[in-house]
C-alpha cells in the first residue's frame, strides 16, 4: 500500500514537473519569437494570449453565493481554466517596414501556424517573413490553487498562490486576492443567494511577462439538494506588460517594453456544483469577449 | 488519495494540451544583422568598380545557423563618403552567391548626382534612387537559407561625372532576415 501511495505521489510530482517544463519550454520559444519583432509588431503577436490569460485568470474564483453569516468556512480547491482560442486569434495585421507598398501583412500569431509566412511586395521585390506561431492548442490551460476561507459577517476570503521553481532561469508566480460578501443576508425575502465579490490577481513568468487583473461582479446562486447552480455578471480589466530585447535593426530602442489591455470587459457566468461531504466539484462557462470553461475539485467544511 | 489521482490528472490535462503543446517545428523570423559593404573609391577614377566578400555566418545568431530554412531581403541601402557638389553618379550593383558576382542586384539610375547618396537611400523608401532586381534579390535569398551559411559577394560600378578623390567610399547595406525551423 505505501509502494503504491509512493508511486501516486512520483506521478503527481512528475506531471507537475512537465506541467512546468512546458510552460518553460514555451516561454523560452516566446521570448525568441519576440526578440526578432519591434513593439508594435510583437503587440498583435502577443495580443491573442493576453485576452485569454486576462479571460483565464478572472475565472473560477466562485462556486456559489450562499454565504453564511458567522461561523468557520474553509475550502481548497484546483481551479483548471481553459480559454477557448478563436479562428480570429491565429492571425493579425503585422506592421511592415516603412516604405512597403502595403502597410501590413497577415501573419501569425502566437496561436497561429507553425509555418509561419513570407510577404513578398509587389513593387520592390523585398520580402519579410514573419514568425510562425509558437503554441499549438484550442485552449489555453490555467492552473490555481485556491484557498477560500470565512464566514466574517457575511464575508469570505479567497488566496491563489503559485510559486515554481526557476527552470532554465524562468520561474511563475501567481498571487490572487479575492472578498465575496453575502448581499442576501441583507434581503431574507430574496428566493437567490445573492453575493457580490472583487476578486484581483497578480502573475510573472520569468523576467519578461508581468500580469494583473482586476473583476467586480455580481453572483446569484440556488441549492438543490447536493448540487448548486450558480452565475454572475462581472466587470473585469487585465493588463499584460512584456518586456524584452529587440534584436533587429529598425530604428528606436532595443529595450521593448508593451502593455497589453485584454480585450474582456464584461462577462457572464453559469455554472453548476456538486457537494458530496467535504469534497466538491464545479464546473462554468464564462462568455464574454472570450470564452472560458473553468472547473475543478475541492474540499472544504 | 482519490484527490492526488485527480490532480495529477489534472496537471497531465495541462501539460498535454496546454503549454506543452509546442509547435516543433515553427518557424522563427530571425533578424540578421546588417551586411554592409565598404569601398574605398580609388583616386582619379571616373568608372571605379570593386568587390567584396562576406561570410554570412558572421551576420546571423550563432544559435540559429544550423537550422536556417529560408531568408528575406528586407532592404538595400546605398551611402557615399565625400561631397560633390554637381558630380554625377551613375551604375549598377552585381551580387553572387559565392565568390564571384554577376547577377544584377541594384541599379542606381542615370540623372543621379554623387550628393544624393550622402544619406543612406533605400530601395524601400527612396525607389527612384536606386531599385532592385529580382534575379539578385533570389540570389541573396539562396544564400541566406544555405546550410552551411557561406560567402556572398557584392560588386559595385559606376561611372562618375568626375574623377574621384582621397577619401571618397560607397558603402552598400544588405538588410535581410532568415527563416529558422527552431524545435524547442
Amino acid at each position: 500500500m505505501r509502494g503504491v501511495t509512493i508511486v501516486r505521489r512520483a506521478i503527481f510530482c512528475a506531471a507537475t514537473i512537465v506541467c512546468i517544463a512546458g510552460s518553460v519550454m514555451a516561454q523560452s520559444s516566446i521570448e525568441d519569437a519576440l526578440k526578432q519583432y519591434t513593439g508594435p509588431q510583437a503587440e498583435g503577436y502577443m495580443q491573442p494570449f493576453a485576452d485569454l490569460a486576462g479571460g483565464n485568470l478572472n475565472s473560477g474564483w466562485y462556486h456559489t453565493a450562499s454565504i453564511g453569516q458567522m461561523g468557520f468556512f474553509i475550502e481548497f480547491d484546483f481551479v483548471v481554466m481553459g480559454g477557448m482560442v478563436g479562428d480570429d486569434q491565429k492571425s493579425y495585421d503585422l506592421p511592415l517596414p516603412s516604405g512597403y507598398s502595403a502597410a501590413t501583412m497577415k501573419a501569425p500569431t502566437i496561436f497561429g501556424d507553425a509555418a509561419g509566412t513570407t510577404y513578398r511586395d509587389p513593387v520592390s521585390g523585398l520580402t519579410y517573413i514573419a514568425s510562425g506561431g509558437v503554441i499549438n492548442t484550442s485552449i489555453l490551460p490555467a492552473l490555481a490553487p485556491q484557498l477560500t476561507i470565512g464566514n466574517v459577517l457575511g464575508t469570505r476570503a479567497m488566496i491563489r498562490f503559485l510559486a515554481t521553481p526557476k527552470i532554465e532561469d524562468i520561474d511563475v508566480d501567481l498571487l490572487g486576492l479575492g472578498l465575496q460578501h453575502s448581499v442576501s443576508q441583507w434581503f431574507p425575502g430574496i428566493p437567490l443567494d445573492v453575493a457580490a465579490g472583487v476578486f484581483y490577481t497578480k502573475a510573472s513568468v520569468g523576467d519578461i511577462i508581468d500580469y494583473s487583473g482586476l473583476a467586480i461582479g455580481a453572483q446569484a446562486s440556488k441549492e438543490f439538494g447536493i448540487a448548486t447552480v450558480y452565475g454572475g455578471f462581472q466587470w473585469e480589466q487585465a493588463t499584460m506588460d512584456i518586456k524584452y530585447t529587440y534584436t533587429g535593426s529598425a530604428p528606436g530602442s532595443s529595450q521593448v517594453n508593451i502593455s497589453l489591455d485584454a480585450e474582456s470587459a464584461v462577462r457572464a457566468t453559469v455554472g453548476g456544483s456538486l457537494s458530496l461531504g467535504v469534497f466538491k466539484l464545479f464546473a462554468d462557462v464564462n462568455v464574454g469577449a472570450v470564452t472560458v470553461f473553468s472547473g475543478g475539485f475541492g474540499f472544504g467544511m | 488519495m482519490r484527490a492526488m489521482v485527480v490532480a495529477g490528472a489534472l496537471l497531465g490535462f495541462l501539460a498535454f494540451t496546454g503549454f506543452d503543446c509546442i509547435n516543433d517545428p515553427f518557424t522563427l523570423a530571425v533578424n540578421v544583422d546588417p551586411i554592409p559593404f565598404h569601398f574605398a573609391v580609388p583616386v582619379g577614377s571616373t568608372t571605379p568598380s570593386d568587390k567584396e566578400v562576406v561570410d554570412l555566418q558572421n551576420y546571423v545568431d550563432d544559435d540559429y545557423v544550423d537550422d536556417l530554412i529560408s531568408g528575406a531581403v528586407n532592404d538595400i541601402g546605398i551611402r557615399v563618403v565625400g561631397s560633390h557638389t554637381g558630380r554625377s553618379v551613375s551604375g549598377a550593383v552585381t551580387v553572387g552567391n559565392g565568390t564571384t558576382a554577376t547577377t544584377p542586384l541594384v541599379t542606381i539610375p542615370a540623372g543621379r548626382s554623387w550628393n544624393d547618396y550622402l544619406t543612406e537611400r533605400r530601395v524601400a523608401t527612396s525607389p527612384s534612387y536606386l531599385t532592385a532586381n529580382s534575379a539578385g534579390l533570389d540570389t541573396l535569398v539562396a544564400a541566406l537559407k544555405k546550410r552551411p551559411l557561406g560567402f556572398v559577394t557584392v560588386q559595385y560600378a559606376v561611372t562618375l561625372g568626375s574623377a574621384s578623390v582621397a577619401g571618397d567610399s560607397v558603402i552598400i547595406t544588405i538588410y535581410s532576415q532568415a527563416g529558422a525551423g527552431i524545435h524547442p
